[in-house]
C-alpha cells in the first residue's frame, strides 16, 4: 500500500491519467473530426452502375468539406440546427427567468416551509426528461387528461381537441427541458448568490442606491460567474438532449438527426459532420464564457460578514405570491412524474382524465420480463462500476491538481473538465465508431471495445468520463479545504504515506467523495445518449434504453416503461436524499461548471 | 450639522434582547464611540442608524427628524464596514465613485471628487487598481474614501480597524483622527478595543448585554468606572472584595478587605455602610513606597516580575489575594521574586464599586 | 459517521465484488450461441427462444442443449438493419459474426441475396409438402433456398372508433387505402417514416403499386398532408391509434390484432379498436428468415430456420393463443399468420384457440388481395424512402400548412381543385425515380445529399407557393 502511495505521488500518475483521458476522451473526438471529411465512394460506370471487381463494388477515397456546407445549404438540416439552437437558447432564458427569483427568495428571505419547498424544487432532477416526456404523453393526448379537463370546463370544443404533441413539438420539448433543467440553474444561481457577501449590497444601499440599481451594479455582476456556469450546463444539455425530442417525435433537431445517422456511420460522413458541428458550438460557448469570466476574474469573496446580514421575512401578499409561484412550479414540474407513476399503476385508462381502473400488473411484468429486470441490474452494475472508476480517477486527479499544481496539473484539470462542454451524444458517437477496428500488433483488441459486441466496458467508461468533472470537482473542493499541514503533521509524527491517506486525508475527504460518488451514480442511472447509442443488445441494455424499448411497444409497453421509470425514480430519490444528507447546503456546488 | 438621538430603542431577535431601551444623544461633530464586548448590541445599534435593521420599539432621530421608515439609501449615513465591503468587480475609483453615480453627479464632478477623496486618504495613484490588489490598510482607506466622498451627515464606522495588524491600526487611528478634524463630521465608531476608544473618542458609551452601562469622556470612564464590568473592560484591574465600615475624610470610606483595611473613593456617592463592595485598584496605582501614617499601606510578597520593555509588571501576593502591579519608573524592577515589600495605594485610586 | 474510511472501503469492496459478479456480462462458454439480427418484438423473441430450445432438445444429440440467442437490435426497422449489414459487410466481407436475419418482410432478403450475403438451405421434404412455394403470385420462400417466409404479414387500416366518434367523424367508413387521404381526416391520421421502418415502406409501396405511380404518389402525399406527424417506428403508428392520438393509420396486421386482443383482455365488451383489410388492396407478404453469409454457427442457424417453419415449432407459435395446446406460446398472443395452410384447418385448430380471425388463403378467393411485386419494391427502396422522406416527412410542416390553407379556402363540396392538384402532383415520373435509385444507394453520399437538398428545396417552394395562393383565395372570398 505504501508503494501504492509512493507511486501515486510519482510523476507517472498524471501521465497514466492523461493516457486514460487521451484514449477515452481525446481519441474518439480525434476520430470523429477527420471522418466528417473523408469517405469511400463507390465508383460508377458511365451508365450509373457500380463497377464491380471480384463481385464487390470498387471504391475510391474522397476528401471533402461538403458535409459541413450541407448544413447551411440543405434547408432541412439548417432548420434542425436552428431548432436545436432555439431550444437551447429558449431553455436557457426560461430557466434563468425561473431561477433568478427562486434563488433570490431562497437565499435572501426566511419564511416558514422554506426547506420543504426548496426540496420540492429539486424534484425534476430525479427523472431523465425523456421519461418525463413519456409521462406527459398521456396527459397531452388529444383526448388526454389536460384536454378532457379543458373540455369539461367548456374551454375546448370536444370535436376539435388541440393535438399538443403534434402541434407543440418544439415548444413541448422546450417546456420539458425547462422543467427538468431549472433546478440546475437554480442551484448554480443560488450558490452564487449565497456566496456574495451581503455587506457588499449593504454598502451600496448605504450609499443611496435603489434595490434595482444594487441588483444591476453589484449583485448581478458578482453572481455572473456562477450564473454562466449554470447557463452553460443548461445550454449544452438542452442543445444536445436526445431522449426528449425522440419521445415527442420531434425529429427536426440535430441530436435526432445524429441518432438517425448511426446506421450509415460507415458510409456517410454526414453524421460525423453534424457531431463535429455540435461539438464546435458547445466548445465555442464554453470557451467564450471562460474568456469572458477570465477577463472579469473569478471573485474570491473577501469575507462573509456574518453580522446582521439583512434577512427579510416576507409577509402577506408577497409570501402568498412566493408560495403560489413555487407551488405551481413544483406542481407543473412534478406533472411528468405524476404521469409516469399514474401510467405505471393503470389498469384501464381510455378517454378519461384519470385511470378508471388500477392494477399492479405493470410491476409484475417488470419482475417477469427479462429485459426489464436485467436492465435494472445492468444499470445498477454499470453505475456502480463507473462510480468506482470516477472515485479512483477523481481522487487521483484532484490530488495532483491540488497538491502538485503546475502546467501538467492544469492541463489535466482542463482535460477533466472537457466533458462538461462535450455533449454525451458526441462521445457516444465517437465510441460507437472509433474502437471497433483497432489492432495492436495483430491482436484485434478493438473487438473488446466494440459496442456491437459487448458494450459493458464502453458504457462504464462513457458514464465515468461524462461524470468525472463532478466527482473530480467534489474531490478538489474537499482537498482544498484540507491544509497540507494536516498531512504533514501526520507524516511528521511517523505515519506512512498510506496511513496518512487512510487516517487523515480520506476521512476528511469522505463527505465530498461520497457526495460526488452518489451524484455520479445517480447521473449514470439517468444517462440517455450513451445508453441509447451504445447498448444495442438486449442483455446489455441499461434501464433508460429498456424504458425506451418498452415505450415503443404498442400494448403494454408504455405501462411497463412507466413502472420502470417509477422504479428508477425511487432509486434516484434515495441516492439524492443520501447525497443531500451528506452534503447539506453544499449540494448546489456540485452542479457548477 | 448632525446630531443623533436614540430614544428608548429596543431590538430583539427571538427571545434575546440585543438592544435594550437605549437612550443616547450624539452631538454634532462629535467622534462618539460605542464600546463593548462582542454581542453587546453595539453593531446592531450602528446598523439601525444606517437603516439595515429597524428597531422594534423606540425611535432614532437625525437632527430631530425621526428615521423610522426611511430606507437606508435615503438616510445620508455613510457606513464603513468591518470587512470594508469593497466591490471586487470595480476598481478603486469605481468603488469610490459609486455613491456619486447614484446621486447623479456628472462624470467630471465625480472624477474631481474621487480624486480629492483619494488624496484625502492618501491613495492617489492607486485609482485603477482592483481592491484585491491592495493591502489591508489600503483597502481600509478606500472604504473610508468611499464613505466620505458622498459627504454624509454622519459617518458610521463598524470596527474599521479590527482586520489590521497592530502597527497599521495605530497608523489608521491617526488617519481617522485627522479626517475627523479636517471634516468635522459627526462620527459613530463601534469597537471592542478600549485603547482605540480611549485614544480617539470625544465620548464613549460602554455597552453590555444591550444596555448602556456608562457614557462619558475617556478619562472619566477610566478613572471612575461605574461598575466592575466597566472597570474590567477598560483595562486590567485588581478587584478586592470587602465590606464598607465607615466614612472617612474627603468623601472617602473605609472598607474591610482580606488585605486589611482600605480607604477608597466610591464610584457612586450613594454608598451605604455594611454593604458588600469591591475595591478596584488599577495596576499602575500600586506604588512601591511606604509612607508612614498614610492609609492603604500593604505588605506583600513578590511572586513574579516580568520585564515588558517600557514597563515592568509584578505579581504580588497578600494572603489569598493576588495583585498585579505595573510601573514605569517607580522602582518595581528592583524587586526580586520571593522578597517581601511594602506598597501604597493612594486613596483616590481605590475605587469602591457596588458588588 | 462512525468510520468514513470504512464506508468508502465498503463502497469499493461492493463495486469490486459486483465487478466479479459481472462475469455474467462476458460470455460463458458452454451454451450454444446464435446471433440474430431482428426487428421482431420482445414477445416473439422470448417465445421463439424458449420454443426453439424445447424443440431442439427433442432432436437426437441436442438433449441437454442450452441455447443462448443473442438478439441484435440497432434501434431501427429493417431498412436501418440493411444499411447496418451493408456497412458491416463492407469491412468484413467474409462474415460479420451474425448468423441470421429474422423478420423485416421479404425485400431485404432479395437485396441480400443479390449481393451474395445469404447462405442457401433446402427445406426437408415433409415441410416442402406442407408449405406452398407460391401463393396468389407471391413467393412464400426462395426457390433456391436463400430465404424462407415463416409467417405472413399483412397491412390493415387500424382505427380507433372512440376517437373517430368523438371527433364527429362517425360516418367515415374506410374501405380502401385512399380513404386515409380524405380531407376531413386532416390532422387525425398517423403515418410512419419509410426510412426508419421496412413495414412502413412496404405500405407505401403497396399504395404505389395499387394505384399506379402517379395516382399512388398523389395518395401518399394526401396521406402525408393529413398526418399529424411521422412515427419513428412502425409500432408507434399502432400506438398512436391505441391511445387515440390519431383516428386511423396503416399498421401491420399483427400489431393491430395484438392491440385489439389486449384491449379485449382489459375487459371492454365493445372494443374501441378495429382493423380493416382494404378491399382489393390487401397485401400478403411473407416475413422471412435467412442465414447470413459467414454465419459463425451455421448448423444451429439451419436448425433455427427449420424450427421456425415446422408445424410443431414456429408455425403454432404465431397463430395460437397462449397455453392452449402443445407448441402454443407460453405467454403472449403473437397474432401472426402462418405460412402453412394446414394451420387454418378448423378441425385441427378450432378458431377458439387461434389469436387471428382471418385466413389469408381464403381471402384470396374473396378478392381482397392485391398483386404485389416484391422485386419492384426492393428495386426502388432507396428512391421511395428518400422521395417520401424529402417530399413528405422532412417538409411535413409546410405540406400540411398548405393543405390546411387549401381546405380553409374552399367550400367543403368542391369536386375539382387546381390548387389541390398542384400540391399533390408527383415530384417525378416512375422512370426518373428508378434512375435515381442507383444514386441514392449507400456509397455515393455527396450525390445523395445533393439530390435530397434539391428535393427539399423544390418541395418547400411548391408548398409555400400553393399555401400563399390558397390564402390569397381565402382573402378574395
Amino acid at each position: 500500500m505504501n508503494r501504492l502511495m509512493i507511486w501515486l505521488r510519482s510523476q507517472w500518475v498524471p501521465f497514466i491519467l492523461l493516457a486514460f483521458l487521451g484514449f477515452f476522451l481525446l481519441y474518439p473526438i480525434a476520430y470523429v473530426v477527420p471522418s466528417a471529411t473523408h469517405f469511400q465512394q463507390t465508383v460508377l460506370d458511365p451508365g450509373g452502375r457500380p463497377i464491380l471487381k471480384d463481385g464487390q463494388p470498387v471504391r475510391e477515397d474522397v476528401w471533402t468539406l461538403y458535409f459541413f456546407q450541407l448544413l447551411a445549404t440543405n434547408p432541412f438540416l439548417w432548420r434542425c440546427f436552428i431548432n436545436s439552437l432555439f431550444i437551447a437558447t429558449l431553455t436557457t432564458v426560461l430557466t434563468t427567468l425561473l431561477s433568478l427569483p427562486l434563488a433570490y427568495w431562497f437565499t435572501r428571505l426566511r419564511f416558514p416551509g422554506q426547506t420543504v419547498l426548496a426540496g420540492l424544487l429539486l424534484v425534476p432532477l430525479i427523472l431523465p426528461p425523456f421519461v418525463g416526456a413519456l409521462g406527459m404523453e398521456r396527459l397531452l393526448n388529444p383526448y388526454g387528461t389536460i384536454n378532457l379537463l379543458l373540455m369539461d370546463l367548456g374551454l375546448m370544443d370536444p370535436q376539435r381537441p388541440f393535438d399538443w404533441l403534434a402541434e407543440a413539438g418544439l415548444l413541448g420539448v422546450v417546456v420539458l427541458e425547462v422543467l427538468h433543467l431549472y433546478p440546475i440553474m437554480y442551484l448554480n444561481v443560488a450558490a452564487a448568490l449565497a456566496n456574495i457577501d451581503p455587506t457588499l449590497e449593504d454598502a451600496a444601499r448605504n450609499l443611496g442606491a435603489s434595490e434595482w440599481r444594487i441588483f444591476r451594479t453589484v449583485t448581478f455582476p458578482l453572481m455572473l460567474p456562477g450564473y454562466f456556469a449554470g447557463a452553460t450546463l443548461v445550454f449544452v444539455w438542452a442543445f444536445t438532449d436526445l431522449g426528449t425530442p425522440l419521445i415527442f417525435n420531434f425529429s427536426q433537431v440535430l441530436s435526432v438527426q445524429i441518432f438517425n445517422q448511426i446506421s450509415e456511420a460507415q458510409t456517410n460522413p454526414l453524421g460525423y459532420a453534424l457531431v463535429v458541428t455540435t461539438m464546435l458550438v458547445t466548445l465555442t460557448l464554453f470557451y467564450l464564457s471562460r474568456l469572458f469570466l477570465g477577463r472579469q476574474g473569478q471573485y474570491v469573496m473577501m469575507s462573509r460578514g456574518g453580522v446582521g446580514s439583512r434577512v427579510q421575512q416576507p409577509r402577506g401578499t408577497s409570501l402568498i405570491g412566493i408560495y403560489l409561484f413555487v407551488g405551481l412550479l413544483g406542481f407543473v414540474s412534478a406533472l411528468p412524474h405524476l404521469g409516469v407513476v399514474l401510467m405505471s399503476v393503470t389498469g384501464r385508462w381510455s378517454f378519461t382524465p384519470l385511470p378508471t381502473e388500477f392494477s399492479s400488473e405493470a410491476y409484475r411484468l417488470v419482475l417477469s420480463e427479462r429485459l426489464a429486470y436485467t436492465s435494472i441490474t445492468n444499470s445498477l452494475y454499470y453505475s456502480l462500476a463507473s462510480t468506482t472508476l470516477d472515485l479512483v480517477l477523481g481522487f487521483a486527479i484532484a490530488y495532483w491538481v491540488v497538491r502538485r499544481p503546475g502546467r501538467l496539473a492544469a492541463f489535466l484539470d482542463g482535460l477533466t473538465m472537457l466533458p462538461l462542454a462535450l455533449p454525451g451524444l458526441v462521445l457516444a458517437f465517437g465510441y460507437l465508431t472509433c474502437y471497433s477496428r483497432m489492432t495492436l500488433f495483430g491482436w484485434e483488441f478493438g473487438k473488446w471495445l466494440d459496442p456491437a459486441n459487448n458494450p459493458t466496458l464502453l458504457l462504464i467508461v462513457a458514464y465515468a468520463v461524462r461524470r468525472l468533472p463532478y466527482v473530480a470537482r467534489a474531490a478538489m473542493a474537499g482537498l482544498m479545504q484540507i491544509p497540507p499541514a494536516l498531512e504533514e503533521a501526520a507524516e511528521n509524527l511517523g505515519a506512512s504515506p498510506w496511513r496518512t491517506l487512510r487516517t487523515v486525508t480520506l476521512p476528511l475527504l469522505s463527505a465530498s467523495l461520497i457526495a460526488g460518488g452518489i451524484l455520479a451514480f445517480a447521473f449514470a442511472m439517468l444517462e440517455v445518449s450513451d445508453s441509447l447509442m451504445l447498448a444495442q443488445q438486449e442483455r446489455y441494455m441499461p434501464i433508460t434504453r429498456a424504458i425506451f424499448g418498452f415505450w415503443l411497444r404498442p400494448d403494454d409497453g408504455p405501462y411497463i416503461a412507466s413502472a420502470m421509470g417509477t422504479i428508477g425514480m425511487g432509486i434516484l430519490v434515495i441516492s439524492l436524499v443520501l447525497a443531500s444528507a451528506v452534503l447539506g447546503r453544499r449540494m448546489g456546488e456540485l452542479f457548477r461548471a | 450639522m448632525a446630531t443623533i438621538r436614540f430614544a428608548e430603542v429596543v431590538k430583539s431577535y427571538g427571545a434575546t434582547r440585543v438592544v435594550d431601551h437605549i437612550t443616547l444623544t450624539v452631538a454634532d461633530g462629535e467622534l462618539f464611540f460605542l464600546l463593548g464586548p462582542s454581542g453587546c448590541g453595539k453593531t446592531t445599534l450602528l446598523r439601525m442608524v444606517a437603516g439595515f435593521i429597524d428597531p422594534d420599539e423606540g425611535e432614532i432621530y437625525l437632527d430631530d427628524r425621526p428615521l423610522k421608515g426611511v430606507p437606508p439609501r435615503l438616510r445620508d449615513t455613510a457606513l464603513v464596514f468591518q470587512n470594508y465591503a469593497l466591490w471586487p468587480h470595480r476598481s478603486v475609483a469605481g468603488n469610490v465613485a459609486y455613491g456619486l453615480e447614484v446621486r447623479g453627479w456628472s462624470r467630471r464632478q465625480i472624477a474631481e471628487a474621487v480624486d480629492k477623496a483619494l488624496r484625502m486618504v492618501r491613495l492617489e495613484g492607486l485609482a485603477d487598481r482592483r481592491p484585491m490588489q491592495l493591502s489591508g490598510g489600503q483597502q481600509q482607506r478606500v472604504a473610508l474614501a468611499r464613505a466620505l466622498v458622498v459627504q454624509p451627515k454622519v459617518l458610521l464606522l463598524d470596527e474599521p480597524l479590527s482586520n489590521l495588524d497592530a502597527r497599521l491600526r495605530v497608523e489608521m487611528r491617526e488617519e481617522i483622527r485627522r479626517i475627523h478634524r479636517e471634516t468635522g463630521l459627526t462620527m459613530i465608531y463601534v469597537t471592542h478595543d478600549q485603547k482605540e476608544a480611549m485614544s480617539l473618542a470625544d465620548r464613549i458609551a460602554v455597552m453590555n448585554q444591550g444596555r448602556i452601562v456608562q457614557v462619558g469622556k475617556p478619562r472619566e470612564i477610566y478613572a471612575r468606572p461605574a461598575n466592575r464590568f466597566v472597570a474590567d473592560f477598560m483595562g486590567e484591574s485588581n478587584f478586592v472584595p470587602g465590606v464598607v465600615r465607615e466614612a472617612s475624610a474627603n468623601g472617602c470610606y473605609r472598607v474591610d478587605t482580606p488585605l486589611g483595611s482600605l480607604v477608597g473613593t466610591p464610584a457612586d456617592n450613594d454608598l451605604r455602610l455594611n454593604t458588600r463592595v469591591v475595591c478596584c485598584i488599577r495596576p499602575e496605582a500600586i506604588i512601591s513606597d511606604a509612607r508612614h501614617g498614610a492609609p492603604n499601606v500593604l505588605t506583600v510578597r513578590v511572586d513574579q516580575v516580568s520585564f515588558l520593555g517600557e514597563t515592568v509588571a509584578a505579581k504580588l501576593r497578600a494572603g489569598e489575594q493576588t495583585l498585579v502591579a505595573v510601573s514605569l519608573f517607580n522602582g518595581l524592577h528592583d524587586w526580586r521574586p520571593g522578597s517581601e515589600v511594602t506598597v501604597t495605594v493612594p486613596e483616590h485610586q481605590v475605587i469602591i464599586l457596588p458588588e | 459517521m462512525a468510520s468514513p474510511v470504512r464506508s468508502v472501503g465498503l463502497w469499493i469492496g461492493l463495486a469490486v465484488s459486483l465487478l466479479a459478479l459481472a462475469g455474467c456480462h462476458f460470455d460463458r462458454g458452454e451454451a450454444l450461441r446464435l446471433v440474430i439480427l431482428s426487428p421482431h418484438r420482445e414477445e416473439i423473441r422470448q417465445e421463439v427462444a424458449t420454443g426453439f430450445q424445447e424443440w431442439l432438445r427433442r432432436r437426437p444429440g441436442y438433449e441437454n442443449a442450452v441455447v443462448r440467442i443473442e438478439w441484435r437490435d440497432i434501434g431501427g426497422g429493417s431498412s436501418q438493419m440493411l444499411r447496418y449489414l451493408d456497412t458491416l459487410y463492407r469491412v468484413h466481407p467474409e462474415g460479420v459474426g451474425i448468423d441470421l436475419l429474422f423478420g423485416g418482410g421479404t425485400d431485404p432478403y432479395l437485396t441480400l441475396k443479390e449481393n451474395k450475403r445469404l447462405e442457401a438451405w433446402q427445406m426437408p421434404s415433409d415441410l416442402r409438402a406442407k408449405i406452398p412455394q407460391n401463393f396468389s403470385g407471391v413467393d412464400l420462400y426462395d426457390p433456391e433456398g436463400y430465404w424462407h417466409g415463416v409467417m405472413i404479414s399483412s397491412l390493415v387500416i387500424f382505427i380507433n372508433r372512440e376517437a373517430q366518434n368523438r371527433l364527429g367523424l362517425g360516418d367515415w367508413k374506410p374501405m380502401r387505402w385512399r380513404d386515409l387521404g380524405h380531407p376531413r381526416l386532416q390532422g387525425h391520421v398517423t403515418a410512419g417514416d419509410p426510412r426508419m421502418s421496412g413495414s412502413v415502406r412496404l405500405l407505401y409501396d403497396l399504395i404505389l403499386q395499387t394505384y399506379g405511380w402517379d395516382e399512388g404518389f398523389r395518395q401518399l402525399m394526401r396521406l402525408g398532408a393529413n398526418a399529424r406527424g411521422f412515427a419513428r417506428f412502425s409500432d408507434s403508428v399502432t400506438k398512436d391509434v391505441v391511445f387515440g392520438r390519431a383516428v386511423a393509420g396503416g399498421s401491420l396486421d399483427s400489431y393491430a390484432f395484438s392491440a385489439i386482443t389486449r384491449e379485449r383482455l382489459r375487459g371492454d365488451s365493445e372494443t374501441v379498436l378495429e382493423a380493416v383489410f382494404p378491399y382489393g388492396e390487401t397485401l400478403l407478404n411473407p416475413d422471412s428468415i435467412g442465414i447470413l453469409k459467414g454465419a459463425p454457427n451455421r448448423r444451429l442457424a439451419e436448425l433455427f430456420v427449420e424450427y421456425n417453419l415446422s408445424e410443431d415449432g414456429g408455425q403454432r407459435l404465431w397463430m395460437l393463443k397462449p397455453n392452449t395446446i402443445p407448441g402454443s406460446p407460453k405467454r403472449y398472443s403473437i397474432c401472426r399468420l402462418s405460412v402453412m395452410p394446414g394451420l387454418y384447418d378448423p378441425q385441427a385448430y378450432p378458431p377458439t384457440i387461434r389469436s387471428v380471425p382471418i385466413n389469408p388463403f381464403e381471402e384470396a378467393q374473396v378478392g381482397r388481395l392485391v398483386q404485389f411485386n416484391n422485386r419492384l419494391a426492393d428495386n426502388r427502396r432507396y428512391v421511395m424512402s428518400d422521395l417520401f422522406g424529402c417530399w413528405i416527412v422532412d417538409t411535413h410542416a409546410e405540406l400540411s400548412a398548405a393543405w390546411q390553407a387549401i381546405l380553409r379556402s374552399r367550400s367543403p363540396d368542391t369536386r375539382y381543385d387546381p390548387l389541390e392538384e398542384r400540391l399533390f402532383a408527383p415530384p417525378c415520373s416512375e422512370a426518373e425515380a428508378m434512375k435515381k435509385n442507383a444514386v441514392l444507394r449507400p456509397g455515393r453520399p455527396v450525390e445523395r445529399a445533393e439530390q435530397l437538398t434539391a428535393w427539399i428545396e423544390e418541395a418547400r417552394m411548391r408548398y409555400k407557393a400553393v399555401r400563399e395562393e390558397a390564402l390569397a383565395r381565402l382573402n378574395t372570398r
